[in-house]
């Protein structure tokens, strides 16, 4: 019995020390997951500004109009890779969201630092195939809504 | 913007399609379409105003002598110099209105050209035909426009289209400019004629547009 009980005494700070250290080590774990957190994911204001859009209303007038609409997105594509190389085109990450072939007007999307690069790569190329082409850009939006009313506007200046 | 159709109708088209784009005035080559055609393109478009330009090719000064004599003041003058020595002389000369530098010419401007033209009140142009379909057109326009800067020798650009489809929108002159790093003065003064806008006046009222 005497035995037992010195045997406890003396285990008995060992194990709080064991319990203490433990503990210190969880904090330390837990504040270095909170501050990798913070440094390796952006804010959500971060997240919405980089997302930055631009609407490109266009006008494309064509020597012999072409009616298919994937047809003239190839043509805006391959302008593009042409014009901007791979790494560029990929980064500005151009999408055309409409296009209207009896109207020759059409909606392109792109990243809001690449607006200037588009428009002057894409007024670089006139030709489509064997046919003329001209690019006049009308109006650059933020917003789908508003790039909407420039569609059907008849004016093409700025 | 200066233009060089070769046919009433191209002129009309083209016309039709620059007011549209909102240009007030342009030019047109009296080379490829003679004076009495600048009346009926003006009917195409009521508020865009015709002006008749002469275009002056030159490999010597004394070549750019003859082509000037018997011009009068009826149209605006544009040389366009095949040696340094005739882009020096049609710089100093104030009866050229633009002096366009040719991709070859471009290493040609510097502060002594610069100069020239202060004296002669004449704009430096260039044609963004050069540029199209062209990388290194591109290129040498974007040397230009950094010695322009540099040199600050005020720059004029033209399309000098034949039709329709070589024609540049004020949005894409604008934004191929501010590409190749121009300030908002140069970018704004590019797509307007301020200071021969009085030869203008007298060259449109003779013609009767």
């Amino acid at each position: 019995m005497t035995y037992e009980l010195v045997l406890v005494l003396l285990l008995l700070p060992a194990l709080s020390w064991l319990v203490w250290h433990v503990r210190r080590l969880e904090k330390a774990l837990n504040s270095l997951r909170k501050t990798s957190l913070t440094v390796a994911g952006p804010t959500a204001t971060e997240a919405r500004k980089k997302r930055g859009k631009r609407y490109l209303v266009f006008l494309l007038l064509q020597e012999k109009p072409e009616r298919r609409v994937e047809v003239v997105g190839g043509w805006i594509t391959d302008a593009l890779k042409r014009g901007l190389g791979e790494l560029e085109f990929s980064l500005c990450r151009p999408h055309l969201i409409y296009f209207s072939p009896r109207r020759g007007r059409g909606v392109l999307r792109v990243n809001k630092e690449c607006v200037a690069k588009v428009i002057t790569c894409l007024s670089l190329e006139r030709r489509m195939g064997n046919s003329k082409v001209l690019f006049v850009p009308i109006r650059t939006t933020g917003t789908l809504k508003r790039a909407r009313k420039y569609l059907f506007d008849r004016q093409v200046s700025s | 913007m200066l233009v060089a159709p070769s046919s009433e109708i191209g002129l009309k088209t083209i016309a039709s399609i620059a007011r549209r784009m909102g240009y007030r005035a342009i030019g047109v080559d009296v080379d490829l379409c003679p004076p009495s055609l600048l009346k009926e393109g003006s009917k195409s478009a009521p508020r865009l105003v015709l002006f008749p330009a002469k275009r002056i090719r030159a490999s010597s000064p004394a070549e750019a002598k003859a082509a000037l004599r018997g011009l009068g003041r009826q149209v605006i003058v544009i040389g366009i110099p095949e040696n340094r020595e005739t882009f020096r002389f049609m710089s100093r000369d104030s009866r050229f209105d633009f002096v366009e530098a040719s991709p070859e010419l471009v290493s040609e401007v510097d502060s002594g050209e610069a100069g020239l033209l202060t004296l002669s009140g004449a704009y430096l142009s260039f044609s963004l035909k050069n540029v199209v379909g062209s990388y290194r057109g591109l290129h040498t326009f974007g040397e230009l426009v950094a010695r322009c800067r540099r040199l600050s020798i005020p720059l004029r650009l033209y399309s000098t289209a034949g039709n329709e489809f070589e024609m540049w929108h004020p949005r894409q002159v604008y934004f191929l400019l501010k590409l190749f790093g121009a300030g908002k003065e140069v970018l704004l003064e590019s797509l307007s004629l301020p200071a021969i806008s009085e030869k203008l006046r007298r060259v449109s009222v003779q013609l009767d547009l």
